[in-house]
């Protein structure tokens, strides 16, 4: 068990740096260059370019440049933006605990309600209720995460106005307008995380459903409710929680577009107004993050695996 | 997505059994709405009312009439033309990116399954690294890498997808790859290369057509995220995520500007869902080999 874990952790390690990697190399591949940002386009002398160069360890080969990069980051140093001139750490902080919050809500949110309605899927598999289910459910996988956002704002703005539309604001400062400026956000995000859990539930209960044991559960006149949601969802869960490592790939992306409609200042907004304004700093600390959640929670997703389902330990 | 066990090769014959598709329901319904979306981008100029970027000043903001049918935008544009130029986007990208991460990715799943060993090792590596990023972030910062643009977005989510095809291209290979036919191709002397094309590529196929009609939604679905992230095409070019985006500012005051676009978006991606399943059902009864893959770019 613990080799195994070891083994797990040594693979996201290596994972991880690979990813590292490549999120530098693209940075240093993205157009234009750190130098004329700082300087500036015009009047500026090759020597100060050159300075500004060997200041920044520009003139060593990318090799190195990475090398000392890697040790910046791994020391929690992601250089300063030449945009904002504030240290990328900062914003980074600013902005992590609102997609972090976004995140872990959703995450919440589908489950409590996703984890249930599968399982009533499930039990009336093909009659009405779960005809219903899975139509909103096809509704939902044939729509981008932003058109649902922008629904949702379309009814929002016709039928109460002055509910949701809050620009963001912090719980420190105001607990009631922040969950007011969280609530529309979250609705959207949740909406198309929600509808796969419940699929995913679904079809993994469904499966379990005919196993003997439920039926000697059943034959020995253990409850009904108890059978559905004790023996089948408890053997249902390993599967549905690895499905939680392609979820939070859709779950992330649509953090970033999330962000985008409702002006939330999270990680995902910080990205994409650093690749329109040439921060490159910001852009490869922001990439880097996005990829180490994923990557971290799927290896996670993975350790979990053996705890849920006794038959993978001491594999 | 089943990665490792690919099917026996169901040794159907190209091109598609097109009766069979039109006999399946979902298809026809599919394919018909596909056909009329590419008719709109292939003659989209001379059927839209007006020309999509004229300015209408004496009507900005116009709500729908006799004379514009959608309305018009808030420099006085025909929604209805501009709806139907962005679908010559939004055809093109999904035939292009897909196309293209077939390509690459046939290729190198080929190739990986083919020879196995170091190759197989180092492609299946490199694949891992990018299967590591979400593919809309990994979307994002490609294009940030390639620059904006129609062929740069598409080329942006042919790499992000291409791993996928590779992944189905090397499992049907390798299961070729022990069949008796190859033996014998190879016992009668022909050159790799030939077996390559003639006996592994063709057989290799089916389930990565498959997984191409699946992948049309998907990848239509990441460009109208890109575009209305401001990833897309440049203004004032009709596009249908980017008229989202700015029709977002006027929902409370001009709602059609955001309800048509997504009415085209859905119903194209609707169809393109719709005759994935009919694709699937015609050339992969069994549904083994290709699961639609959760994992898509929203």
């Amino acid at each position: 068990m613990l080799r195994m874990i070891g083994m797990r952790l040594l693979g996201m390690i290596l994972v991880l740096l690979a990813v590292s990697a490549l999120v530098f190399a693209l940075g240093a591949l993205i157009p234009g260059d750190l130098t004329s940002v700082i300087v500036g386009q015009e009047g500026a002398t090759e020597e100060q370019f050159a300075e500004v160069r060997r200041k920044l360890g520009l003139d060593k080969p990318l090799f190195l440049q990475y090398f000392y990069w890697l040790l910046n980051v791994l020391q929690g140093d992601f250089g300063t933006s030449p945009i904002t001139g504030r240290t990328v750490t900062a914003d980074l902080l600013q902005q992590i605990p609102v997609s972090l919050e976004l995140a872990l809500l959703t995450l919440v949110v589908s489950t409590l309600i996703g984890l249930p309605a599968g399982v009533v899927a499930a039990v009336h598999a093909n009659k009405r209720l779960d005809v219903l289910i899975r139509m909103s459910l096809l509704f939902t996988f044939s729509v981008p995460i932003f058109v649902i956002g922008i629904l949702l704002l379309l009814v929002g703005s016709r039928w109460a106005p002055d509910l949701f539309r809050v620009s963001y604001t912090r719980w420190v400062d105001d607990p009631v307008m922040h969950i007011r400026s969280m609530a529309m956000p979250l609705l959207t995000i949740a909406f198309p995380i929600t509808a796969m859990t419940m699929q995913m539930t679904r079809s993994s209960v469904l499966e379990v459903l005919h196993n003997p044991y439920i039926v000697t559960a059943r034959a020995v006149g253990v409850r009904e409710k108890r059978i559905q949601y004790l023996h089948a969802l408890r053997n249902a869960l390993p599967p549905i929680v690895t499905f939680i490592g392609f979820q939070l790939g859709i779950l992330l992306g649509g953090l970033i577009v999330i962000e985008q409609i409702f002006s939330l200042p999270g990680l995902g907004r910080g990205m994409l107004e650093a690749i329109n304004t040439r921060d490159y700093p910001m852009v490869t600390a922001t990439t880097l993050v996005f990829a180490a959640a994923f990557v971290f929670i799927n290896a996670l997703v993975d350790m979990l695996y053996p705890l849920l389902d006794p038959r993978q330990r001491g594999r | 997505m089943t990665a490792s066990s690919g099917p026996a090769p169901t040794g159907l014959r190209l091109p598609l059994p097109l009766a069979k598709l039109l006999g399946h329901g979902g298809g026809a319904f599919g394919l018909a709405i596909m056909v009329f979306f590419v008719i709109l981008a292939v003659f989209g100029r001379l059927l839209s009312p007006y020309d999509p970027n004229a300015n209408d000043y004496m009507s900005l903001l116009a709500p729908p009439s006799a004379t514009h049918w959608f309305g018009t935008d808030e420099l006085g544009r025909d929604t209805l033309s501009r709806v139907i130029d962005g679908s010559r986007i939004a055809v093109a990208v999904a035939f292009l990116s897909v196309s293209i991460a077939m390509a690459v990715g046939v290729v190198i799943g080929v190739v990986a399954g083919f020879f196995g060993g170091l190759v197989d090792a180092v492609l299946n590596r490199s694949q891992d690294v990018l299967f590591a990023f979400p593919t809309l972030l990994l979307a994002i910062i490609l294009v940030a890498v390639l620059g904006p643009g129609l062929f740069n977005a598409s080329l942006a989510i042919a790499i992000v997808y291409s791993p996928r095809f590779a992944r189905m291209a090397r499992a049907s290979t390798l299961s070729i790859k022990t069949s008796e036919y190859l033996d014998a191709a190879r016992l009668a002397g022909v050159s790799t290369p030939v077996i390559l094309v003639r006996h592994v590529l063709p057989n290799a196929l089916p389930p990565v057509i498959v997984l191409a009609a699946l992948s049309m939604s998907t990848a239509q679905l990441a460009y109208a995220s890109l575009s209305f992230l401001g990833l897309g095409v440049s203004p004032p070019q009709a596009d249908w995520g980017s008229m989202l985006s700015k029709g977002r500012d006027f929902i409370t005051i001009a709602p059609w500007l955001v309800i048509w676009p997504t009415v085209a978006l859905v119903l194209l991606m609707l169809a393109f869902n719709v005759l994935g399943d009919a694709i699937r059902d015609v050339l992969d009864p069994s549904h083994t080999s290709t699961g639609k893959s959760p994992d898509t770019i929203r």
